[in-house]
């Protein structure tokens, strides 16, 4: 998703001082774009709203030590992208990623439906996989950036894009083969 | 006859890929397409429709700030 929100000086320094109308009017500006950063990351929406939640109160208590440096929104969603983060890993200790990407395919792991579009498909990969490709390939990320935010290695998020572009590129075919 | 891999097709697109990887796609209509294929599915990615949440979550940030400042104004 391509953003292009200005925001006023104005407003941030407003917000700086802890101005309730003015971190509102933050939280309104930019709570669609976290809320699918987050929603396209995760799995549920409900998980995507609570990260919506968790964003927002770090940004009021950090909003102080935001030097202008870069755009709003790049500080902003690398806080979300955190936040989404945590979540999935806290989600991975109550069960490995792997079974949920069986879990999301269905009974047997390769029960896919015989018309599937992008979005569909995009939602049966893992979260993890699904972290990886959205931070790359729509936020921007670098493989480096994304490694350093999950804590793993350059290489676990150049294969997971990789495996994750093989799985949308096989559901996709099966799909095409299906019409 | 060997195909890209995907990580090959993903290293094309980034710009480092191996000598044998750009000149298999530039001669192989079949790599050709799938690298076409992989630029065309993250275009549509991009270009997802944004959802809306639910709920607003604004007034449990609010509450959970002034609560926070409540508490930080009785410890003085």
């Amino acid at each position: 998703m391509t953003i292009a929100l200005a925001v006023p000086d104005l407003l941030v320094a407003r917000a700086k001082s802890g101005d309730l109308e003015a971190l509102e009017a933050l939280y309104r500006a930019f709570e669609t774009p976290v809320y699918n950063v987050a929603l396209r990351m995760l799995r549920s929406p409900e998980d995507a709203e609570d990260v919506l939640q968790e964003t927002f109160l770090e940004v009021v208590r950090s909003i102080k030590q935001y030097r202008a440096e870069g755009h709003l929104w790049g500080w902003i969603r690398q806080i979300a992208a955190s936040k989404a983060l945590m979540r999935i890993r806290r989600n991975q200790v109550r069960a490995t990623d792997e079974l949920h990407e069986e879990a999301a395919a269905g009974p047997g792991g390769s029960a896919i439906p015989a018309r599937i579009d992008l979005e569909r498909a995009f939602e049966r990969l893992s979260e993890t996989s699904r972290a990886v490709v959205w931070l790359h390939d729509v936020e921007g990320y670098t493989h480096e950036e994304i490694a350093e935010q999950m804590g793993k290695t350059v290489s676990f998020s150049k294969s997971q894009l990789a495996r994750a572009h093989a799985r949308l590129r096989g559901m996709l075919d099966d799909e095409g083969a299906a019409q | 006859m060997m195909h890209c891999t995907m990580d090959d097709l993903l290293a094309l697109r980034g710009g480092e890929a191996s000598g044998w990887a750009r000149s298999h796609a530039e001669a192989c209509p079949t790599c050709r397409a799938e690298l076409d294929a992989l630029y065309q599915r993250v275009a549509q990615l991009r270009a997802l429709p944004a959802r809306r949440p639910a709920r607003d979550r604004w007034p449990a940030v609010r509450e959970a700030v002034v609560a926070e400042r409540r508490r930080r104004r009785w410890r003085g």
